[in-house]
């Protein structure tokens, strides 16, 4: 067990140093130098050198490598190019929005997909075929588009929730909850689709399982056949997909803060790939493959907890 | 949208489907509506879209000031945007980038994927291993922003993001498709291939690739789906061909910024985008065969031999000392052919009777039906099945239940798979005594040790602790019989408990049996297709062949003299003689194979491969006494006895005659044989 | 039944060349440290197979008798030993370089239903082998009809495809893929355990008549030794990847010499109730320990947890092979191993 959280951590560090490689790499072929950015469109070429001799963009590549990573390991980001604030206490600000986002919206799929998922698989005929094929349409809708959907019914038509804008949940925590609502719910219908997939099938393998057969003739309890046995058996699968889930979510979190004005990591990314603010790239780069990988060890972890047959191995 | 949120590969069937079933008429995918509607929307849109140019209404930056945010009209069929211009020549003409750039994600990430997952599955664990912790890393990289890194260095430009995202996405193509290429190469025939010769690249062509077809078709469409979406999100985001130039995300940006006056802006655009995302799902569905709706288990048609039995009610049994008695037992598949036909057989308290046969002659179907516990689809359609006075066939589920565990118990042929992986072998001994005997959670586990002790598990403490993949096979056979053991139950039902196991856990298995029949009383059924291990342990045997039983009586008289040809054959085919007796020369064997249900000939089913076959074995008969209280099915049977005529073993030399593998066994496109052919 | 041939493993022969050499096997699975400790799946097996003969390896789960036919077949790279087909060394020769040069070792596998392409056609299936050999494309059906006919089979099957035979037909296809190129060296990797019994004994007694008429010579790897005693001249034991007892069959099934030989052959239950009991009896009076308790010492016997002979010199040193009687058995106790 002790070797295999060491082996995953060597993992996630890899991780992470790939990406700072990968982002590093990407920069640098790019015909764009940061005082290019710093300056503007206005700035001669000679303003623009000297720009970047002072960001010390000319140094060799190698040595402006370590020098991130050293920043990096003491925390340091780095400035932003367009206003000069420091990186990581701007992306610090931002990361619980987008986690708290992320969160929730797995959560609330992971409740809801698997009461879909286990219903349709229990059930089975009709209601089956209407829930399978409800969840194989919700999960084909495109979030920006449900969103705009939501905000229509939720917020224009019965004004339940506000349409856009974020509280910070230290000035007000029921305007906080209320503006998630909606982002949340957006990113729960195709959530709670592939959740509901997942437990579909999970349920129905398990089902079909020999064990099942034993506990059949054994007499046991139907409820308990289903809702202890193969529910466990189909909670490896649900779990797997939960971790994959939240990852997909807080990566993918860009387009739901651009439609709801949310001040997360997405938008971030979103606003320094606009304006090729490159180290503000990087940084966000860097802390969402953190948050990635953090997530994945914790998953590991989980579905070692969960099954015993990597448990006790 | 880091990682693929594509289904599990081994859902998918991966056998190439056989061409003889390609041949007619549409591809299997496109018979099922959602493929159906899959393929045509895709085609439709494609077609659509590159053509918009020469079929569209409008220009698309042709602007109608007059006719801004219309709603749907003659003019503009599907209305306009807030400049005026048309909808509909907006929406087809932004298609083409969309509906190709997704294609070029599909392409690269299969392009990588694929080869990479052939590769490690071929050269094995090494560079196995060295391929999966790259891929690994891509997989944990987030990829939107990564996608939004590249957009700020390279800029907006589309197919080569697209391209790029399909280099992070080949991560996750190549962890589905890696495991459905490495069980494909534990396929023999790619082993029968390789030892013929067959190089690398042709084995790979030749007999993986096609196997892996169905998967890579269902994945491939699954992404396309994502590229989609993920074309259209950057669009949304800004990221896609600048005004005036339509993009389907950018107009569904600019229908959110009015969907306050004007929400029907949004419908089109989104509509469009959702149905070829949707199309692209149904799809792969189709294509992987997957009947995602379940069959309703649980409900199922009452069927009418319940109705006769009930009205039958329960009945003193024919032989007072039965403890079961089965009477003309037949199982059905519902609106099908019959698969077991007037069975019946007696079992007395501490008897063990066998069942016994070949594959497909309904033993299993027999033995599960006595606890009602039949697949879905296959039910008890005549006869009944008497325990201990109580008519099990009319009984409702419920009070089925309440038999199972309690009464009758069941071992099964997998040990391994029988016991829940997921929980402790202490949970699963304990959990059924807490319920049966009503044992305290201290008491339950002191009874499930001291039942792992009567089963023989000497370090009952540590397998109490263990879980069922820490077990041997025939260490999770003992405990499966422990479970079974803890309802105390009169009667067990043991369907081929050795079969999957070693010859001498076989035999440590059956003296178990024998010793808890000796020391608790217990009643065993036992079925299995083995007559050494109805010689060890059966007191009765029942021989059964196409469904119904063929010969019963004593186990001692069965064996050492068979009345019926069938049992003959068995008893001839089987290489295990006793000490002192030579190894025959030649095996008897039965020519063809057993007739599958639904195609049995009237008469004796045992016709067509039987030696002594005459025309009266064709016309229907009753079951003739024999071996005591025992009955033999056998029209010719006295004439066989008289004649002491055996079962015999054909000729040196006949197995490699022309046919000899073809006797009464027709290839199974043509009419199955019936009984007319006969001498 | 031909007389059996002389060699063994230890006395090599000086009569005719042995169509199948084994010298000394050694196959671990994986690499690194974990899969050095333990015990190889295949430890110093040696034996020979005469042209015309039939050797039975038997052996229970674990014990790895197919590994050692993967290993002849080359595809399983072995960790020490040799391999050679008709005195060539053929160890570590690539398959492709294989069907070129020594075109006469072929194999029949133990699943009828996995070990034929279902998307290719039968014609197809046995042509493949010939057309590498550069056979031509007419010749090449016309051999694999004559093949599909000398296993019973129509030579019209070549349009047909695997999904429309049933089990015993689909192995009779694949022992006609085996056959086709003409090999003289055969290895059986369980052809008839997946079959029932009455078609189990079609293919044994097809399988007894080709080599009859062929002069073949076959590696029939099985766990049945009933079904072994029929078709072999000679067996070997195996047991946790180490020969326990090696000669004539039926001196081995008969009058066994090593505990585990014993063990084995009482278990095997024969359709006689009265023989049945007796021998039952017998083998509850062995004392045999249940299969799968301890793992055994790596210096010595790997039978030693189940020995009821066990002493402390099985558990120090692994008994050599040495001749006793008919056979030869590695046993430090066989002379206690009592008389059946």
């Amino acid at each position: 067990m002790l070797g295999y959280v060491a082996r995953r951590l060597a993992m996630a560090v890899g991780t992470v140093l790939a990406a700072v490689v990968i982002s590093f790499l990407l920069v640098h072929i790019s015909d764009s130098t940061p005082g290019a950015v710093r300056l503007g469109p206005g700035a001669t070429e000679a303003q623009i050198a000297a720009e970047n001799e002072v960001l010390g963009w000319n140094r060799p590549l190698v040595v402006q490598f370590f020098d991130y990573l050293g920043d990096l390991v003491r925390g340091d980001l780095g400035t932003s190019l367009i206003d000069g604030r420091s990186i990581g206490a701007d992306l610090a600000d931002r990361v619980p929005v987008t986690a708290s986002i992320a969160l929730f919206a797995t959560l609330l799929s992971g409740v809801v997909g698997v009461c879909i998922g286990v219903t349709a698989a229990v059930r089975g005929g009709r209601v089956s075929r209407f829930l399978m094929t409800g969840s194989g349409v919700a999960l084909s809708l495109p979030a920006f588009w449900v969103g705009v959907l939501l905000v229509y019914v939720l917020a224009i038509q019965t004004g339940l929730f506000p349409a856009t804008g974020y509280v910070e949940f230290a000035t007000d925590p029921a305007g906080w909850a209320t503006s998630l609502a909606i982002p949340v719910l957006t990113l729960t219908v195709g959530g709670a689709a592939i959740i509901a997939r997942t437990a579909n099938a999970g349920m129905r393998e398990a089902l079909a399982q020999e064990h099942i057969r034993t506990l059949r003739a054994m007499g046991t309890p139907e409820w308990r056949i289903r809702y202890v046995h193969a529910l466990r058996f189909a909670s490896l699968p649900v779990v797997s997909v939960l971790g994959i889930q939240f990852i997909a979510l807080f990566g993918g979190s860009v387009i739901i803060e651009n439609l709801f004005a949310l001040p997360g990591l997405g938008q971030a990314g979103q606003f320094a790939a606009a304006s090729s603010d490159i180290p503000a790239l990087i940084g966000v780069v860097v802390v969402a493959t953190v948050v990635v990988v953090i997530t994945n060890l914790l998953l590991d972890l989980l579905v070692a907890a969960l099954d015993p047959k990597v448990r006790t191995a | 949208m880091s990682v693929l949120p594509l289904d599990a590969a081994d859902d998918v069937a991966t056998e190439p489907v056989p061409p003889a079933q390609r041949r007619r008429g549409l591809p299997y995918f496109l018979r099922r509506p959602g493929g159906l509607f899959g393929a045509v929307w895709l085609v439709f849109m494609l077609a659509a879209s590159l053509t918009a140019s020469l079929w569209r209404p409008y220009e698309v930056a042709e602007q109608d000031l007059a006719n801004r945010l219309a709603l749907p009209s003659g003019a503009h069929l599907l209305g306009t945007d807030p400049l005026g211009r048309d909808l509909l020549s907006r929406i087809f003409s932004a298609g083409a980038e969309p509906l190709l750039a997704a294609a070029v994600t599909v392409l690269v990430a299969f392009g990588i994927g694929l080869p990479l997952a052939l590769i490690a599955a071929e050269r094995g664990r090494r560079v196995e291993r060295v391929i999966s912790r790259v891929t690994e890393v891509f997989l944990a990289l987030p990829a939107t922003i990564l996608l939004l890194a590249v957009i700020g260095v390279i800029g907006v430009r589309t197919f080569i993001i697209m391209a790029i995202l399909g280099v992070l996405i080949s991560a996750a193509v190549y962890r589905v498709m890696l495991g459905v290429a490495q069980s494909v190469r534990q396929r023999l025939y790619v082993d029968a291939a390789r030892v013929n010769g067959l190089g690398s690249l042709r084995v790979n062509l030749v007999h993986v690739l096609p196997s892996m077809a169905t998967v890579v078709a269902v994945q491939a469409a699954q992404l396309y789906g994502i590229g989609l979406l993920i074309v259209a999100g950057l669009a949304f985001l800004g990221f896609g061909p600048a005004e005036p130039a339509p993009s389907w995300g950018f107009m569904i940006q600019d229908a959110s910024s009015y969907v306050f006056n004007a929400p029907w802006l949004l419908v089109p655009t989104g509509l469009v985008l959702a149905l070829t995302v949707v199309a692209a799902n149904e799809l792969a569905d189709a294509i992987a065969g997957k009947a995602s709706i379940a069959r309703t288990p649980t409900r199922r048609k009452r069927p009418l031999a319940r109705a006769i039995a009930a009205a039958r009610g329960d009945a003193a049994p024919a032989d007072p000392a039965a403890i079961l008695e089965v009477r003309d037992l037949d199982v059905s598949v519902d609106d099908g052919p019959a698969l077991v036909t007037g069975v019946s057989f007696t079992l007395r308290p501490g008897r063990v009777l066998g069942l016994v046969g070949e594959s497909g002659c309904g033993k299993t179907m027999t033995a599960r039906s006595l606890m009602g516990l039949l697949p879905d689809g296959v039910s008890v359609s005549g006869g009944s099945i008497l325990w201990q006075g109580r008519e099990l066939v009319a009984l409702p589920d419920k009070e089925l239940t309440a038999i199972r565990g309690r009464e009758i118990a069941m071992i099964s042929q997998e040990p391994m798979v029988a016991l829940d992986p997921m929980f402790s072998i202490a949970y699963q001994l304990v959990q059924p005594l807490r319920r049966i005997r009503g044992a305290g959670k201290a008491e339950a586990r002191t009874i499930a040790a001291e039942l792992l002790r009567q089963v023989g598990i000497v370090d009952a403490e540590r397998v109490l602790k263990s879980y069922p993949h820490e077990l041997s096979g025939g260490m999770a056979q003992r405990v499966a019989i422990a479970l079974a053991l803890t309802g105390e139950p009169k009667l067990l039902i043991a369907d081929e408990p050795t079969t999957a196991l070693d010859v001498t856990v076989q035999a440590e298995i059956l003296s178990l049996l024998r010793a808890l029949v000796r020391d608790t009383g217990l009643s065993v059924v036992i079925v299995s297709h083995d007559l050494g291990v109805v010689a060890d342990i059966c007191d009765d045997v029942a021989v059964m062949y196409a469904g119904a039983v063929v010969e019963d009586g004593s186990a001692v008289a069965v064996l050492d003299e068979p009345a019926h040809p069938y049992t003959m054959a068995l008893l001839g085919a089987n290489p295990h003689v006793p000490d002192g007796e030579p190894v025959p020369e030649r095996l008897a064997s039965i020519p063809g194979t057993v007739p599958p249900p639904g195609s049995w000939p009237t008469g004796c089913r045992f016709a067509g491969r039987c030696q002594f076959v005459q025309e009266k074995c064709t016309v229907p008969f009753p079951a003739l006494p024999a071996h005591g209280a025992g009955s033999v099915l056998c029209v010719r049977v006295d004439e066989i006895a008289r004649a002491g005529a055996t079962w015999e073993a054909d000729d040196i030399g006949a197995e490699v005659a022309p046919g000899a593998g073809l006797t009464a066994e027709p290839i199974a496109t043509e009419p199955a044989a019936t009984a007319g052919g006969i001498r | 039944m031909t007389a059996p041939a002389p060699a063994t493993p230890v006395a090599l022969g000086t009569g005719p060349a042995p169509a199948l050499e084994i010298r000394d096997l050694v196959v671990r699975y994986g690499r690194g440290r974990k899969a050095r400790q333990a015990p190889p799946a295949i430890d110093g097996v040696s034996f020979d197979i005469m042209p015309g003969e039939t050797l039975g390896l038997v052996g229970e789960s674990g014990s790895g008798k197919s590994t050692i036919g993967k290993a002849v077949l080359g595809l399983q790279p072995p960790t020490a030993g040799t391999v050679r087909l008709h005195g060539q060394d053929i160890t570590h020769m690539p398959l492709k370089q294989r069907s070129r040069q020594v075109a006469d070792l072929r194999v029949v596998f133990q699943d009828p239903y996995s070990s034929l392409n279902p998307a290719r056609t039968i014609g197809k299936t046995l042509v493949e082998p010939l057309r590498l050999m550069g056979v031509t494309g007419r010749e090449a059906l016309a051999k694999a009809r004559s093949g599909l006919e000398s296993v019973g089979l129509p030579g019209d099957a070549v349009d047909r495809y695997p999904a429309q035979f049933s089990g015993g037909q689909r192995q009779r296809i694949a022992i006609a893929r085996a056959l086709v190129c003409d090999p003289k060296v055969v290895v059986l990797d369980e052809p008839v355990s997946a079959l029932d019994l009455s078609t189990q004994a079609q293919v044994l007694n097809l399988l007894a008549d080709l080599r009859d008429q062929r002069g073949l010579a076959f590696l029939f790897i099985a766990h049945d030794l009933g079904v072994v005693r029929f078709l072999s001249q000679r067996t070997v034991v195996l047991y946790r990847g180490q020969v326990m007892e090696t000669g004539p069959v039926d001196a081995v099934a008969l009058a066994p010499r090593h505990p585990y030989t014993v063990a084995l052959t009482s278990a095997a239950p024969v359709p006689r109730p009265a023989e049945q009991a007796a021998r039952r009896a017998a083998r509850e009076a062995l004392g045999m320990g249940t299969a799968g308790t301890a793992q055994a010492s790596a210096t010595g016997c790997p039978f030693v947890p189940r020995c009821p002979l066990s002493t402390d010199v099985c558990v120090e040193q692994r008994p050599p092979l040495r001749r006793l009687d008919a056979t030869l058995a590695a046993c430090h106790h066989a002379e206690r191993v009592p008389a059946r």
